[in-house]
């Protein structure tokens, strides 16, 4: 049973939504607190899984809240429900929400909001691992490309083009703003997946106000140790650019783009908050020359690909880009639909490591199958041919 | 009347509005300006071509041991020893024939003392760029050792705020542009990393102009009651900062991000209301000193006093006065004077009151439409260029002003022989005989079209913004309750289907027990009178409709607030079809019981780069012109007409028409219906201002075009062209 509160000053609002939720009573427990502190007392009679709050309260209001449970109870998931539509206040929700809902929000969307946040949880199992990652606010940014952010903000002139081009090049930014556009806020009838259109769509406005509460773009989050950020950055720019060649000119290439940017952010999270086994997973990989998610894996049975995506499925990120970050090292496990994406995501990283560190790793890696039953085999050379030509031009 | 009498009284009268030199001068035009200067412990003065001087500020006048009035109007000459004067002279025309600031020092002995004066001089300029005066900077720096450098900065940083004020003196005073020049001065006076204005709203203060370093903070808000900026807001007073790192009232966040290590934060007032601040940084600790603190107060009260009084009427007012005090330098012969008038683009007039004559010089026929040459004198013919609506109201000020004997001052709008409106700015005096009979009127005219359209503009932006904070507002309100209903709907909508089948389990029963006996008229009769069949069929059907309601008023709030609230001032892709879509549905009711609106869309229209605000200010302006052409036909003839809107894609651009079925444009006046103040409507119903601003966003602003086709009795059809690359989005991602 999951346990979803709902937190609201507007008693109507809360009865609305108990009556519309009624039907899921078998598999939801619905709670509900009128404010910030009576939804703390709650949370403190029992744990839950989900908290959905307004904004504009009196006392407490969302925020406050929010940052409370954050503390309190990193692995409940956070979402707001508010009435107030400008981009201000979306940005401030953000910060300390998980996602963010408008009023008024389709009965549909509130149901599958709160659906999918829950199935997240199938994907990390272990509650510490969840209070790791249910913590993080924003994911550390390449200093590199927090500098030239800065610098071209500061330019009067720059255009939005020039600023999604840097954005483009790094995870944590480039993740927030997926957040950002995601939330229901934007109104957008689908959902975006490409980090240049949502930039666009944002502004150089909107981005520059988000660059200066520092926290959201994490450019003051330390890496920890192991984990050189730039290395980082180099590696799953490398793998973004070569997914999106693999489907040039489609959709499904701008999520395999950001996908691929995205796809290791799971080891940013697990350096900044578990240095000592993270570093130790990694000397053994190194050591016995073994992929790292097999050491992970063999240690506590789940790896990096899941930390990571179960983050960004938490910030609401398109379906297809958390699937393809989930399951970048085995898309075998994805059965049926649109796969497109995500192998070549799980071909990109092969090929880059194998560019990196020797042919060996591409058969430790590859699964030939998935890359047989879209017809790719025959353009492997290539492809891997195209990127080592970008490493060079690159360095 | 000859052209020359005309010109000496002429003369006479700007000479004798300007007053002696002694009263006010020409480049102080303001008294605050005056005030200022008075406070600084240098001299300060300026002189016109001949020399004589025409302003001295207190300290100036001190220094050569005189009263101001005993050194207005003279020249050097008059004043000092004649070697001391030739030098100075001779530094004069050096500085006016380089056009640019010269510096010197000099060692002057009075009384037998020796002092030690570092001198700048300026020529300074009317604003054609002609240079009509100089204006001077005398330092004492006796007895001081100067550190490298700081004397001249010193200087410099007098001389800034000269021209400072000269600059806002005579800038348009339009708020924004005009804080813009404030930081980006302050910033180079001060040379500091960065300047920033900002202005309360609500419990922050939002950063409204920045130059340097703080430019990346614009439109950030920064709350009152924790920041440094608050303090000094808060205070009512100059507010220092040596080092953040050791200063509590700081937010060191924002600090690392803008690299600011030392500031200095003087407020700005609107009478006695604080109503912001002006703030200069630097990136390194203790950068600010007293003379800075000292100069930032200087600019800060000029910025609060030009803010207090930047109404577009005012700066009309200061723009004429200029170009009337320009006249005066340059006076000296008709021909100069005529010369001055074409650059100034002014007309002057004068009024033999007892003749019954008006002669006009410069650009006054011009201003009023008229061939050079044509006018013949009379007050009657002057009248009839006025607009007739605007003929009495410009009669009424005439008369009051003659009545209380002050100053004639109006705007309004004269019409051209070709049809077309300019609106004019006139401004006058009446001079007595010393019976005190008005024997003459004096006074100089110029076209302020330009500036009412820009007024236009920026009025309209006002608008849009306080509908967008409105309609904001009002989202919130509704969004609440629209919630609640519809989740309550969903509600009903389920338990209904749940107790439907409930319903029919109890029928079958109530069925079962008749068929073995068991007495069912109190069900049958229940059933009866809640007429049972009915509601089973009415009830999902009534839950729909409600939910298709709410629907519906979901949509039409955020068309609402799209349309009002559409974001920046950047081009950004749009759905135009959306935007389109959200255009119609807040102008519904202009148009639902005139006509029908029809739609054809192109459904692979890709997002155009523009300013969506923008746009959908110009659909909205075309559909209610639409509308109202419709309703001249359908108020005669009854009946509907139609709206047609329509997109495509034609090679790089995209098409948007409006089509009308109303009564189209007459020929005659199809060559200005783009004309600013232009308009066939009824007094109230239009500005006349529509299509020019339509015209400016979508050719200016977007590099588009807009054109009409249009049949007298058929109807017109507005066609938009927008570009699918903006000049700085140069076609897709590679």
């Amino acid at each position: 049973m999951r346990r979803i509160l709902f937190v609201d000053d507007e008693p109507c609002i809360l009865d609305g939504l108990r009556r519309l939720l009624h039907r899921e009573r078998g598999e939801w427990e619905l709670l509900s607190a009128a404010s910030g502190s009576a939804a703390l007392e709650e949370m403190a009679r029992g744990p839950v899984d989900v908290v959905l709050t307004d904004m504009r309260m009196p006392g407490m209001d969302g925020a406050a809240l929010l940052e409370q449970v954050a503390q309190r109870y990193p692995d409940t998931i956070r979402l707001v429900l508010s009435g107030q539509t400008d981009t201000a206040a979306a940005s401030r929700a953000i910060l300390v929400a998980h996602q963010f809902l408008t009023k008024p929000c389709a009965a549909m969307e509130i149901r599958t909001v709160i659906d999918r946040a829950c199935a997240l949880r199938d994907l990390l199992r272990s509650p510490g691992l969840r209070r790791i990652v249910g913590g993080m606010e924003s994911l550390p940014s390449a200093p590199t490309v927090w500098i030239a952010l800065r610098r071209a903000l500061g330019d009067e002139g720059a255009s939005v083009s020039q600023i999604s081009v840097i954005i483009e090049q790094d995870a944590g930014l480039g993740a927030k703003v997926l957040q950002l556009v995601n939330s229901s806020f934007f109104g957008q009838a689908r959902e975006i997946s490409s980090i240049a259109h949502a930039t666009t769509l944002l502004g150089t406005g909107t981005i520059r106000a988000l660059a200066l509460a520092e926290q959201f773009f994490g450019s003051g989050l330390s890496p920890g140790r192991g984990c050189s950020l730039e290395e980082e950055r180099n590696h799953a720019l490398a793998v973004a650019r070569l997914a999106r060649h693999i489907l040039p000119g489609q959709p499904a290439g701008e999520a395999a783009f950001t996908a691929g940017l995205l796809h290791d952010v799971g080891k940013l999270i697990l350096a900044a908050r578990l240095p000592q086994p993270f570093l130790d997973d990694l000397g053994e990989a190194r050591l016995r020359g073994l992929p790292l998610h097999r050491v992970e894996l063999s240690r506590t049975n789940v790896c990096h690909a899941e930390v990571g995506a179960y983050l960004l499925g938490l910030w609401g990120l398109p379906h297809e880009v958390v699937e393809a970050v989930a399951h970048h090292h085995a898309p075998d496990r994805v059965a049926g639909g649109d796969r497109r994406a995500l192998v070549a995501v799980h071909v990109a990283d092969a090929l880059v490591h194998g560019i990196s560190d020797g042919p060996g790793a591409i058969d430790q890696r590859l699964d030939s199958v998935s890359v047989a039953e879209l017809g790719w085999t025959g353009q492997l050379p290539e492809w891997q041919e195209w990127a080592s030509a970008q490493q060079e031009v690159d360095s | 009347m000859d052209r020359s009498r005309a010109g000496l009284s002429l003369e006479q009268a700007v000479a004798e509005g300007l007053g002696s030199p002694s009263r006010e001068s020409p480049l102080a035009a303001d008294r605050l300006a005056s005030a200022i200067l008075d406070q600084t412990p240098d001299t300060v003065f300026a002189k016109d071509l001949v020399g004589r001087y025409i302003y001295i500020n207190r300290a100036g006048a001190a220094a050569c041991g005189l009263s101001r009035d005993a050194v207005l109007g003279q020249r050097d000459h008059d004043l000092f020893p004649r070697e001391v004067a030739d030098s100075l002279v001779a530094f004069d025309r050096a500085t006016l024939a380089v056009g640019g600031e010269e510096i010197y020092e000099e060692s002057v002995s009075i009384n037998g003392a020796m002092t030690e004066h570092l001198v700048t001089k300026t020529p300074f300029r009317d604003s054609d760029g002609q240079i009509i005066g100089l204006i001077g900077l005398v330092k004492d720096i006796t007895g001081r050792k100067r550190p490298e450098g700081l004397g001249r900065t010193d200087t410099d940083r007098l001389t800034d705020i000269i021209e400072l004020q000269q600059a806002v003196g005579t800038a348009v005073m339009e708020p924004s542009a005009f804080m813009q020049l404030i930081v980006q001065r302050t910033r180079d006076l001060m040379g500091a990393n960065g300047a920033a204005i900002l202005l309360r709203d609500g419990e922050d203060l939002v950063i409204r102009a920045a130059a340097g370093t703080t430019v990346m903070g614009l439109g950030l808000r920064v709350p009152i009651d924790r920041s440094l900026v608050g303090a000094c807001f808060r205070s009512n007073q100059a507010v220092q900062c040596d080092d953040v790192q050791n200063d509590p009232r700081v937010r060191l966040a924002a600090c690392e991000l803008f690299q600011v290590r030392s500031a200095v934060v003087v407020p700005l007032r609107d009478g006695l209301t604080t109503i912001g601040v002006l703030e200069a940084i630097a990136d390194v600790p203790g950068f600010f000193g007293e003379s800075a603190r000292q100069t930032m107060l200087l600019v800060g009260g000029l910025l609060s006093a030009a803010l207090a009084r930047s109404t577009a009427f005012e700066a009309n007012r200061r723009l004429l006065d200029e170009r009337t005090t320009t006249l005066a330098a340059l006076f000296g012969s008709e021909e100069r004077l005529r010369s001055a008038m074409d650059a100034a683009q002014i007309g002057v007039w004068d009024w033999d009151v007892v003749g019954g004559r008006i002669t006009w010089l410069g650009h006054h026929e011009a201003i009023c439409g008229l061939a050079p040459g044509s006018f013949d004198g009379r007050y009657e013919t002057f009248l009839a260029c006025v607009h007739p609506e605007d003929r009495p109201g410009m009669e009424a000020a005439l008369t009051s002003a003659l009545a209380s004997n002050s100053e004639y001052s109006h705007s309004h709008r004269v019409v051209w022989p070709d049809g077309s409106v300019h609106w004019v700015l006139g401004r006058g005096e009446f001079r007595r005989d010393p019976e005190g009979h008005t024997i003459r009127m004096y006074g100089a005219i110029m076209d302020i079209t330009d500036r009412r359209v820009l007024e236009h503009q920026l009025l309209q932006a006002q608008k849009i913004e306080a509908m967008g904070q409105l309609a904001a507002g009002i989202a919130h309100e509704i969004n609440t309750p629209t919630q609640y209903v519809g989740d309550n709907l969903h509600f009903l909508q389920e338990a209904f289907e749940g107790l439907l089948r409930v319903m029919v389990v109890y029928g079958d029963v109530v069925e079962a027990a008749r068929a073995v006996g068991v007495p069912v008229a109190a069900a049958d009769a229940a059933w009866k009178s809640a007429d049972g069949g009915y509601l089973l069929a009415e009830i999902p059907r009534a839950t729909v409709q409600a939910l298709d309601g709410i629907e519906r008023v979901t949509k039409i709030v955020r068309a609402m607030k799209e349309f009002s609230h559409p974001g920046g001032t950047e081009a950004i892709p749009v759905d135009l079809n959306h935007a389109i879509e959200n255009t119609i549905a807040v102008s519904r009711n202009e148009w639902k019981y005139l006509a029908d609106m029809v739609l054809e869309l192109s459904p692979d229209l890709p997002p155009v780069p523009c300013l969506a605000g923008e746009i959908q200010q110009v659909i909205l302006n075309l559909i209610v012109n639409a509308a109202h052409a419709i309703g001249d036909v359908v108020a005669e003839s009854g009946g509907r007409g139609t709206i047609r809107i329509s997109t495509t894609v034609v090679e790089g651009f995209v098409e948007v028409r409006v089509r009308d079925s109303g009564t189209g444009i007459p020929l005659e006046v199809r060559s200005r219906v783009f004309d600013p103040f232009f308009t066939t409507k009824d007094v109230g119903r239009g500005t006349g201002q529509g299509l020019a601003l339509a015209r400016d966003a979508i050719v200016r602003k977007h590099r588009g075009s807009l054109t009409f086709e249009s049949e007298v009795g058929a109807g017109t059809c507005f066609l938009i062209r927008l570009p699918l690359h903006a000049p700085d989005q140069p076609g897709a991602e590679s």
